[in-house]
Protein backbone atom coordinates (compact mmCIF):
# COMPACT_ATOMS: atom_id res chain seq x y z
CA UNK A 1 0.00 0.00 0.00
CA UNK A 2 1.12 3.24 -0.57
CA UNK A 3 2.22 5.66 2.18
CA UNK A 4 -0.17 8.45 1.01
CA UNK A 5 -3.01 6.51 0.82
CA UNK A 6 -5.98 6.90 3.13
CA UNK A 7 -7.79 4.31 4.12
CA UNK A 8 -11.58 4.26 6.12
CA UNK A 9 -13.35 1.88 7.46
CA UNK A 10 -16.61 0.75 6.41
CA UNK A 11 -19.79 -1.07 8.04
CA UNK A 12 -21.51 -2.94 5.26
CA UNK A 13 -24.91 -3.70 4.88
CA UNK A 14 -26.23 -7.20 5.19
CA UNK A 15 -25.79 -8.29 1.29
CA UNK A 16 -22.14 -7.00 1.77
CA UNK A 17 -22.65 -4.20 -1.38
CA UNK A 18 -22.57 -0.71 0.11
CA UNK A 19 -21.54 0.53 3.56
CA UNK A 20 -23.98 2.00 5.86
CA UNK A 21 -21.59 3.92 7.80
CA UNK A 22 -17.85 4.76 7.50
CA UNK A 23 -15.41 5.93 9.76
CA UNK A 24 -11.98 7.66 8.24
CA UNK A 25 -8.36 6.47 9.34
CA UNK A 26 -5.47 8.27 10.52
CA UNK A 27 -2.03 6.19 10.17
CA UNK A 28 -0.81 7.56 13.06
CA UNK A 29 -3.51 6.64 15.48
CA UNK A 30 -4.68 3.24 16.75
CA UNK A 31 -8.50 3.32 17.09
CA UNK A 32 -10.98 1.06 19.02
CA UNK A 33 -13.63 -0.84 18.45
CA UNK A 34 -16.42 -2.64 20.66
CA UNK A 35 -19.52 -1.88 22.11
CA UNK A 36 -19.07 0.45 25.31
CA UNK A 37 -19.58 4.45 24.73
CA UNK A 38 -15.59 4.86 25.13
CA UNK A 39 -14.56 3.19 21.79
CA UNK A 40 -13.44 5.39 19.02
CA UNK A 41 -16.01 3.57 17.02
CA UNK A 42 -18.92 2.60 18.99
CA UNK A 43 -21.12 -0.66 17.76
CA UNK A 44 -24.33 -0.77 19.64
CA UNK A 45 -24.86 -4.30 19.05
CA UNK A 46 -24.91 -7.53 21.54
CA UNK A 47 -22.95 -9.62 19.41
CA UNK A 48 -20.09 -6.92 20.10
CA UNK A 49 -18.02 -7.26 22.76
CA UNK A 50 -17.41 -3.89 25.19
CA UNK A 51 -13.93 -3.91 24.19
CA UNK A 52 -13.44 -5.78 21.10
CA UNK A 53 -10.74 -4.67 18.85
CA UNK A 54 -8.13 -2.44 18.40
CA UNK A 55 -6.93 -1.01 14.94
CA UNK A 56 -3.24 -0.10 14.12
CA UNK A 57 -1.18 0.70 11.15
CA UNK A 58 1.90 -1.30 11.48
CA UNK A 59 4.46 -0.73 8.77
CA UNK A 60 2.29 -0.57 5.67
CA UNK A 61 -0.76 -2.37 6.68
CA UNK A 62 -3.65 -1.86 8.88
CA UNK A 63 -3.81 -4.22 11.03
CA UNK A 64 -6.78 -5.13 13.43
CA UNK A 65 -6.04 -7.29 16.93
CA UNK A 66 -8.68 -8.77 19.03
CA UNK A 67 -9.28 -8.09 22.43
CA UNK A 68 -12.06 -10.32 22.79
CA UNK A 69 -12.71 -14.06 23.21
CA UNK A 70 -15.00 -13.38 20.23
CA UNK A 71 -12.33 -12.93 17.97
CA UNK A 72 -12.52 -11.36 14.21
CA UNK A 73 -13.49 -13.68 11.56
CA UNK A 74 -11.67 -13.47 8.40
CA UNK A 75 -11.90 -15.35 5.20
CA UNK A 76 -13.94 -18.24 6.77
CA UNK A 77 -12.03 -18.55 10.33
CA UNK A 78 -11.44 -16.27 13.79
CA UNK A 79 -8.50 -15.00 13.95
CA UNK A 80 -6.89 -13.07 17.39
CA UNK A 81 -4.70 -10.82 14.72
CA UNK A 82 -5.42 -9.78 10.83
CA UNK A 83 -3.37 -7.88 8.86
CA UNK A 84 -6.62 -6.37 6.72
CA UNK A 85 -6.76 -5.89 2.74
CA UNK A 86 -8.48 -3.35 0.64
CA UNK A 87 -11.79 -4.95 0.18
CA UNK A 88 -11.84 -7.76 1.95
CA UNK A 89 -14.90 -7.87 4.42
CA UNK A 90 -14.03 -9.33 8.00
CA UNK A 91 -16.49 -9.46 10.86
CA UNK A 92 -16.15 -8.91 14.96
CA UNK A 93 -16.71 -12.38 15.54
CA UNK A 94 -18.28 -14.88 13.95
CA UNK A 95 -21.55 -13.46 14.03
CA UNK A 96 -21.22 -9.66 14.39
CA UNK A 97 -21.11 -7.10 12.07
CA UNK A 98 -19.15 -6.91 9.00
CA UNK A 99 -16.49 -4.31 8.10
CA UNK A 100 -14.19 -3.51 4.89
CA UNK A 101 -11.26 -1.51 4.70
CA UNK A 102 -11.39 0.90 1.77
CA UNK A 103 -9.21 3.10 -0.02
CA UNK A 104 -10.24 6.70 0.00
CA UNK A 105 -9.66 8.44 -3.55
CA UNK A 106 -7.56 11.16 -3.31
CA UNK A 107 -10.96 13.76 -4.49
CA UNK A 108 -14.40 11.88 -2.45
CA UNK A 109 -16.87 12.30 -5.53
CA UNK A 110 -20.77 11.30 -4.44
CA UNK A 111 -21.93 8.46 -5.53
CA UNK A 112 -25.09 6.51 -5.42
CA UNK A 113 -23.41 4.88 -2.88
CA UNK A 114 -22.78 7.32 -0.42
CA UNK A 115 -26.31 8.13 0.04
CA UNK A 116 -26.93 4.77 1.04
CA UNK A 117 -24.81 5.24 3.71
CA UNK A 118 -26.71 5.49 7.32
CA UNK A 119 -25.00 7.84 9.87
CA UNK A 120 -26.51 7.15 13.29
CA UNK A 121 -25.97 10.19 14.55
CA UNK A 122 -28.06 11.47 11.33
CA UNK A 123 -30.86 10.05 13.07
CA UNK A 124 -32.49 12.94 12.32
CA UNK A 125 -33.12 12.40 8.42
CA UNK A 126 -35.82 10.01 9.86
CA UNK A 127 -38.05 13.35 9.87
CA UNK A 128 -41.53 13.10 8.66
CA UNK A 129 -42.31 15.76 5.75
CA UNK A 130 -46.10 15.88 6.59
CA UNK A 131 -46.77 18.36 4.19
CA UNK A 132 -45.38 16.19 1.41
CA UNK A 133 -47.11 13.35 3.10
CA UNK A 134 -50.85 14.84 3.58
CA UNK A 135 -49.88 17.05 -0.53
CA UNK A 136 -49.78 12.79 -1.72
CA UNK A 137 -52.66 11.44 0.52
CA UNK A 138 -54.86 14.72 -0.93
CA UNK A 139 -54.05 13.53 -4.35
CA UNK A 140 -54.78 10.08 -4.07
CA UNK A 141 -57.70 10.06 -1.53
CA UNK A 142 -59.46 12.77 -4.17
CA UNK A 143 -59.09 10.76 -7.08
CA UNK A 144 -62.06 8.34 -8.27
CA UNK A 145 -59.71 5.51 -7.98
CA UNK A 146 -59.93 5.90 -4.79
CA UNK A 147 -63.10 6.49 -3.95
CA UNK A 148 -64.14 3.69 -5.95
CA UNK A 149 -61.85 2.30 -3.99
CA UNK A 150 -62.95 2.90 -0.60
CA UNK A 151 -66.58 1.95 -1.87
CA UNK A 152 -65.48 -1.73 -2.99
CA UNK A 153 -63.24 -1.97 0.47
CA UNK A 154 -66.14 -1.31 2.94
CA UNK A 155 -68.48 -3.80 0.80
CA UNK A 156 -65.45 -6.23 1.05
CA UNK A 157 -64.73 -6.23 4.46
CA UNK A 158 -68.59 -6.66 5.09
CA UNK A 159 -68.55 -9.71 3.65
CA UNK A 160 -65.03 -10.75 5.23
CA UNK A 161 -65.94 -9.91 8.48
CA UNK A 162 -69.85 -10.59 8.40
CA UNK A 163 -70.91 -14.30 8.60
CA UNK A 164 -69.53 -16.60 6.62
CA UNK A 165 -70.41 -14.40 2.93
CA UNK A 166 -73.35 -12.91 4.43
CA UNK A 167 -73.84 -9.69 2.86
CA UNK A 168 -74.01 -7.30 5.75
CA UNK A 169 -78.02 -5.60 6.66
CA UNK B 1 -37.50 -30.49 5.48
CA UNK B 2 -39.01 -29.41 1.98
CA UNK B 3 -41.77 -31.76 2.47
CA UNK B 4 -44.68 -29.97 0.47
CA UNK B 5 -47.43 -31.97 0.01
CA UNK B 6 -50.71 -31.76 -1.81
CA UNK B 7 -53.51 -31.72 0.62
CA UNK B 8 -56.47 -34.07 -0.02
CA UNK B 9 -59.26 -31.77 2.06
CA UNK B 10 -62.33 -33.06 3.74
CA UNK B 11 -65.73 -32.15 3.32
CA UNK B 12 -66.15 -30.13 6.20
CA UNK B 13 -69.83 -29.45 5.35
CA UNK B 14 -71.51 -32.61 6.31
CA UNK B 15 -69.17 -32.80 9.81
CA UNK B 16 -69.75 -30.96 12.96
CA UNK B 17 -69.08 -27.47 13.58
CA UNK B 18 -65.29 -26.79 13.67
CA UNK B 19 -63.79 -25.45 17.01
CA UNK B 20 -63.75 -21.62 17.10
CA UNK B 21 -60.27 -20.48 15.63
CA UNK B 22 -59.02 -16.97 16.27
CA UNK B 23 -59.65 -16.33 12.19
CA UNK B 24 -57.19 -13.08 11.66
CA UNK B 25 -55.84 -11.42 8.48
CA UNK B 26 -53.06 -10.06 8.53
CA UNK B 27 -51.39 -7.88 5.96
CA UNK B 28 -48.04 -7.31 5.50
CA UNK B 29 -46.63 -4.51 3.45
CA UNK B 30 -44.00 -2.41 3.03
CA UNK B 31 -43.68 0.56 0.64
CA UNK B 32 -40.16 -0.52 -1.00
CA UNK B 33 -39.15 -4.02 -2.00
CA UNK B 34 -36.00 -5.22 0.19
CA UNK B 35 -37.04 -4.54 3.97
CA UNK B 36 -36.70 -8.57 4.06
CA UNK B 37 -40.69 -8.53 4.15
CA UNK B 38 -40.99 -12.07 2.85
CA UNK B 39 -38.68 -13.47 5.08
CA UNK B 40 -40.52 -11.64 8.12
CA UNK B 41 -43.62 -12.95 7.07
CA UNK B 42 -42.31 -16.42 6.82
CA UNK B 43 -40.20 -16.40 9.75
CA UNK B 44 -43.35 -14.97 12.02
CA UNK B 45 -45.87 -17.89 10.34
CA UNK B 46 -43.24 -20.48 11.73
CA UNK B 47 -43.24 -18.75 15.18
CA UNK B 48 -47.01 -18.51 15.34
CA UNK B 49 -46.98 -22.30 14.07
CA UNK B 50 -44.81 -23.19 16.78
CA UNK B 51 -48.06 -22.06 19.60
CA UNK B 52 -49.73 -24.59 18.13
CA UNK B 53 -51.48 -22.49 15.76
CA UNK B 54 -52.90 -22.99 12.62
CA UNK B 55 -51.45 -20.75 9.76
CA UNK B 56 -51.63 -19.75 6.45
CA UNK B 57 -49.44 -17.45 4.12
CA UNK B 58 -50.68 -16.31 0.95
CA UNK B 59 -47.95 -14.97 -1.52
CA UNK B 60 -50.09 -12.22 -3.34
CA UNK B 61 -47.40 -10.82 -5.06
CA UNK B 62 -48.08 -12.24 -8.09
CA UNK B 63 -45.37 -10.19 -9.98
CA UNK B 64 -42.56 -10.85 -7.83
CA UNK B 65 -43.70 -14.21 -6.15
CA UNK B 66 -40.55 -15.74 -3.89
CA UNK B 67 -41.82 -16.60 0.08
CA UNK B 68 -42.12 -20.59 -1.38
CA UNK B 69 -37.97 -20.68 -1.00
CA UNK B 70 -37.99 -19.78 2.10
CA UNK B 71 -40.57 -22.49 2.77
CA UNK B 72 -38.06 -24.58 0.92
CA UNK B 73 -40.94 -26.06 -1.98
CA UNK B 74 -40.19 -27.06 -4.86
CA UNK B 75 -42.32 -24.96 -7.43
CA UNK B 76 -42.75 -28.16 -9.64
CA UNK B 77 -44.77 -29.91 -7.01
CA UNK B 78 -46.92 -26.99 -6.75
CA UNK B 79 -50.87 -28.04 -8.28
CA UNK B 80 -52.22 -25.11 -8.33
CA UNK B 81 -51.30 -21.44 -7.55
CA UNK B 82 -53.27 -18.45 -6.76
CA UNK B 83 -52.98 -17.77 -9.82
CA UNK B 84 -55.12 -20.68 -11.17
CA UNK B 85 -58.03 -19.76 -8.25
CA UNK B 86 -58.16 -15.81 -9.89
CA UNK B 87 -58.42 -17.31 -12.91
CA UNK B 88 -61.58 -19.11 -11.68
CA UNK B 89 -59.39 -22.61 -12.01
CA UNK B 90 -59.84 -23.58 -8.71
CA UNK B 91 -60.95 -23.34 -5.10
CA UNK B 92 -58.44 -21.43 -2.90
CA UNK B 93 -57.59 -23.98 -0.81
CA UNK B 94 -56.46 -26.40 -3.68
CA UNK B 95 -53.66 -24.13 -3.93
CA UNK B 96 -52.57 -25.01 -0.23
CA UNK B 97 -49.85 -26.93 -0.01
CA UNK B 98 -48.59 -28.06 3.72
CA UNK B 99 -45.44 -26.82 4.95
CA UNK B 100 -45.79 -27.84 8.65
CA UNK B 101 -42.38 -29.31 8.26
CA UNK B 102 -40.56 -26.55 7.68
CA UNK B 103 -42.33 -24.78 11.37
CA UNK B 104 -41.88 -28.59 13.11
CA UNK B 105 -38.75 -28.11 15.35
CA UNK B 106 -35.88 -30.98 15.28
CA UNK B 107 -36.48 -33.29 17.36
CA UNK B 108 -39.96 -33.29 17.70
CA UNK B 109 -42.35 -35.75 16.41
CA UNK B 110 -44.70 -35.19 13.80
CA UNK B 111 -47.33 -36.32 16.18
CA UNK B 112 -46.62 -33.99 18.71
CA UNK B 113 -46.88 -30.49 16.86
CA UNK B 114 -50.06 -29.00 17.13
CA UNK B 115 -49.32 -26.12 14.97
CA UNK B 116 -49.71 -26.34 11.09
CA UNK B 117 -48.18 -24.12 8.42
CA UNK B 118 -50.23 -23.85 5.30
CA UNK B 119 -48.64 -22.13 1.40
CA UNK B 120 -51.06 -20.92 -1.08
CA UNK B 121 -47.98 -19.72 -3.51
CA UNK B 122 -47.96 -17.84 -6.84
CA UNK B 123 -47.31 -19.02 -10.07
CA UNK B 124 -43.78 -18.99 -11.36
CA UNK B 125 -44.43 -19.38 -14.61
CA UNK B 126 -43.57 -16.27 -17.13
CA UNK B 127 -46.85 -16.46 -18.72
CA UNK B 128 -48.42 -16.57 -15.52
CA UNK B 129 -46.82 -13.69 -14.27
CA UNK B 130 -47.24 -11.66 -17.31
CA UNK B 131 -51.22 -12.16 -17.49
CA UNK B 132 -51.79 -10.60 -14.04
CA UNK B 133 -49.56 -7.96 -15.14
CA UNK B 134 -51.25 -7.65 -18.25
CA UNK B 135 -54.72 -8.09 -17.19
CA UNK B 136 -54.77 -7.72 -13.56
CA UNK B 137 -57.18 -9.82 -11.28
CA UNK B 138 -60.46 -9.12 -9.30
CA UNK B 139 -59.32 -8.36 -6.09
CA UNK B 140 -62.86 -8.98 -4.88
CA UNK B 141 -62.40 -12.64 -5.60
CA UNK B 142 -59.26 -12.24 -3.80
CA UNK B 143 -61.11 -11.14 -0.49
CA UNK B 144 -63.67 -13.82 -1.07
CA UNK B 145 -60.36 -16.46 -0.98
CA UNK B 146 -59.20 -15.22 1.94
CA UNK B 147 -62.21 -15.83 3.78
CA UNK B 148 -62.59 -19.54 2.30
CA UNK B 149 -59.16 -20.46 3.05
CA UNK B 150 -59.40 -19.31 6.52
CA UNK B 151 -62.86 -21.19 6.90
CA UNK B 152 -61.81 -24.28 5.36
CA UNK B 153 -58.09 -24.91 6.41
CA UNK B 154 -59.48 -23.73 10.09
CA UNK B 155 -56.86 -20.66 10.76
CA UNK B 156 -55.73 -19.08 13.41
CA UNK B 157 -54.26 -16.97 11.25
CA UNK B 158 -53.48 -15.70 7.40
CA UNK B 159 -50.56 -13.76 6.82
CA UNK B 160 -50.48 -12.03 3.25
CA UNK B 161 -47.36 -11.49 1.49
CA UNK B 162 -48.14 -8.17 -0.42
CA UNK B 163 -46.20 -6.76 -3.44
CA UNK B 164 -44.60 -3.53 -2.63
CA UNK B 165 -45.42 -0.09 -3.22
CA UNK B 166 -49.26 0.97 -3.55
CA UNK B 167 -51.55 -0.66 -5.99
CA UNK B 168 -55.18 -1.56 -5.95
CA UNK B 169 -54.80 -5.01 -5.15
CA UNK B 170 -52.55 -4.29 -2.29
CA UNK B 171 -54.86 -1.64 -1.53
CA UNK B 172 -58.22 -3.92 -1.26
CA UNK B 173 -55.72 -6.27 0.56
CA UNK B 174 -55.02 -4.39 3.00
CA UNK B 175 -58.35 -2.70 3.56
CA UNK B 176 -60.25 -6.35 3.98
CA UNK B 177 -57.53 -7.30 6.78
CA UNK B 178 -58.01 -7.09 10.37
CA UNK B 179 -54.23 -6.03 11.06
CA UNK B 180 -51.81 -3.66 8.84
CA UNK B 181 -48.71 -4.84 9.49
CA UNK B 182 -46.12 -2.38 8.23
CA UNK B 183 -42.20 -3.31 7.66
CA UNK B 184 -39.48 -0.57 7.00
CA UNK B 185 -35.96 0.51 7.30
CA UNK B 186 -34.63 2.81 8.92
CA UNK B 187 -34.19 5.20 6.19
CA UNK B 188 -35.49 8.61 5.09
CA UNK B 189 -37.23 7.24 1.82
CA UNK B 190 -38.87 4.24 3.70
CA UNK B 191 -39.91 6.51 6.56
CA UNK B 192 -41.59 9.43 4.24
CA UNK B 193 -43.08 6.63 1.99
CA UNK B 194 -44.57 4.27 4.17
CA UNK B 195 -46.60 7.55 5.70
CA UNK B 196 -48.37 7.73 2.64
CA UNK B 197 -49.22 4.15 2.64
CA UNK B 198 -50.09 4.36 6.84
CA UNK B 199 -52.55 6.72 5.74
CA UNK B 200 -54.80 5.74 2.91
CA UNK B 201 -55.02 2.43 4.73
CA UNK B 202 -56.62 4.60 7.63
CA UNK B 203 -58.63 6.26 5.17
CA UNK B 204 -59.77 2.57 3.95
CA UNK B 205 -61.17 2.06 7.43
CA UNK B 206 -58.19 -0.62 8.93
CA UNK B 207 -58.42 -0.22 12.09
CA UNK B 208 -55.31 -1.89 13.42
CA UNK B 209 -51.72 -1.07 12.38
CA UNK B 210 -48.44 -1.89 13.53
CA UNK B 211 -45.40 -1.63 12.60
CA UNK B 212 -41.69 -3.43 12.63
CA UNK B 213 -38.68 -1.79 11.69
CA UNK B 214 -35.95 -3.90 9.61
CA UNK B 215 -32.06 -4.25 9.03
CA UNK B 216 -31.85 -1.75 11.59
CA UNK B 217 -28.01 -1.18 11.75
CA UNK B 218 -25.80 -0.99 14.68
CA UNK B 219 -24.79 2.31 16.59
CA UNK B 220 -28.82 3.15 16.07
CA UNK B 221 -30.30 4.40 19.93
CA UNK B 222 -33.48 1.64 19.12
CA UNK B 223 -35.42 3.09 21.97
CA UNK B 224 -35.47 6.88 20.48
CA UNK B 225 -36.00 5.42 17.16
CA UNK B 226 -39.11 3.52 18.09
CA UNK B 227 -39.88 6.80 19.67
CA UNK B 228 -39.60 8.67 17.10
CA UNK B 229 -41.32 6.10 14.51
CA UNK B 230 -44.34 6.01 16.97
CA UNK B 231 -45.04 9.52 17.48
CA UNK B 232 -44.67 10.19 13.71
CA UNK B 233 -46.87 7.19 13.11
CA UNK B 234 -48.77 7.41 15.95
CA UNK B 235 -49.22 3.51 15.46
CA UNK B 236 -46.96 0.92 17.84
CA UNK B 237 -43.74 -0.43 16.75
CA UNK B 238 -44.11 -4.10 17.96
CA UNK B 239 -40.27 -5.22 16.79
CA UNK B 240 -37.03 -3.78 15.66
CA UNK B 241 -35.08 -6.09 14.15
CA UNK B 242 -31.02 -5.80 13.82
CA UNK B 243 -29.51 -5.62 10.90
CA UNK B 244 -27.61 -8.64 10.67
CA UNK B 245 -25.49 -10.51 8.41
CA UNK B 246 -26.58 -13.89 9.26
CA UNK B 247 -30.28 -13.13 8.19
CA UNK B 248 -28.55 -12.29 4.54
CA UNK B 249 -26.60 -15.63 4.65
CA UNK B 250 -29.27 -17.97 5.24
CA UNK B 251 -31.31 -15.80 3.32
CA UNK B 252 -33.47 -17.97 1.12
CA UNK B 253 -31.64 -21.34 2.59
CA UNK B 254 -34.07 -21.86 5.24
CA UNK B 255 -35.93 -20.41 7.79
CA UNK B 256 -33.76 -18.21 10.42
CA UNK B 257 -35.81 -18.68 13.82
CA UNK B 258 -35.25 -22.63 13.06
CA UNK B 259 -31.67 -22.27 12.54
CA UNK B 260 -30.96 -19.67 14.94
CA UNK B 261 -33.20 -20.04 17.80
CA UNK B 262 -31.42 -17.79 20.09
CA UNK B 263 -30.07 -14.75 17.61
CA UNK B 264 -31.14 -11.69 18.61
CA UNK B 265 -33.23 -11.08 15.42
CA UNK B 266 -35.13 -14.10 16.56
CA UNK B 267 -35.61 -13.36 19.85
CA UNK B 268 -37.38 -9.86 18.38
CA UNK B 269 -39.34 -11.27 16.30
CA UNK B 270 -40.55 -13.50 18.80
CA UNK B 271 -41.82 -10.39 20.66
CA UNK B 272 -43.42 -9.36 17.95
CA UNK B 273 -45.46 -12.39 17.42
CA UNK B 274 -46.34 -12.46 20.72
CA UNK B 275 -48.30 -8.45 20.49
CA UNK B 276 -50.01 -10.65 17.35
CA UNK B 277 -51.26 -13.40 19.88
CA UNK B 278 -52.29 -11.10 22.10
CA UNK B 279 -54.39 -8.43 19.55
CA UNK B 280 -55.86 -12.35 18.80
CA UNK B 281 -56.77 -12.52 22.20
CA UNK B 282 -57.94 -9.02 23.04
CA UNK B 283 -60.36 -9.46 19.53
CA UNK B 284 -61.77 -13.03 20.16
CA UNK B 285 -61.92 -12.18 23.66
CA UNK B 286 -61.05 -15.00 24.86
CA UNK B 287 -58.31 -16.49 27.19
CA UNK B 288 -54.70 -16.75 25.83
CA UNK B 289 -54.46 -19.00 22.46
CA UNK B 290 -53.98 -22.65 24.27
CA UNK B 291 -50.94 -24.17 23.83
CA UNK B 292 -50.57 -27.57 22.48
CA UNK B 293 -52.42 -29.81 21.87
CA UNK B 294 -55.31 -28.32 20.24
CA UNK B 295 -58.51 -29.66 20.26
CA UNK B 296 -59.26 -32.20 17.84
CA UNK B 297 -62.21 -32.74 15.84
CA UNK B 298 -65.54 -34.15 17.57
Amino acid sequence: MDETTTHRLELLDADRHHALQAWDLDSGREVSLGRARTNDIVLASPLVSRQHARLRFVESCWVIEAQSELGVWWRGGLRSRVALEEGVAFALGEHGPSLRLAKVAPLQVFDTESTMRFRPENLGILVLDSVRRDREVAEIVESDFFRHLEQRASRLRGKTRGDDGAEPA
Amino acid sequence: MGDAQALRFRDLSSESPTPARLGRIVSIHSFRGGTGKSNSTANLAVLLARQGLRVGVIDTDIQSPGIHVLFQCDPTSFRHALNDYLWGRCEIQDAAVDVTGVARPDGIEESDFAGRLFLVPSSLDAGDIARVLRDGYDAGLLGKGFRDLVHTLELDYLLIDTHPGVNEETLLSIAISDLFLLLLRPDAQDFQGTSVTLELARRLGVEEIKVILNKVPPGIDADGLKARVESAYEVPVIGILPLSHDVARLASAGVFVTRFPDHPWTIELEGAARELLAMGTLRAGASPPPPQPRMGQS
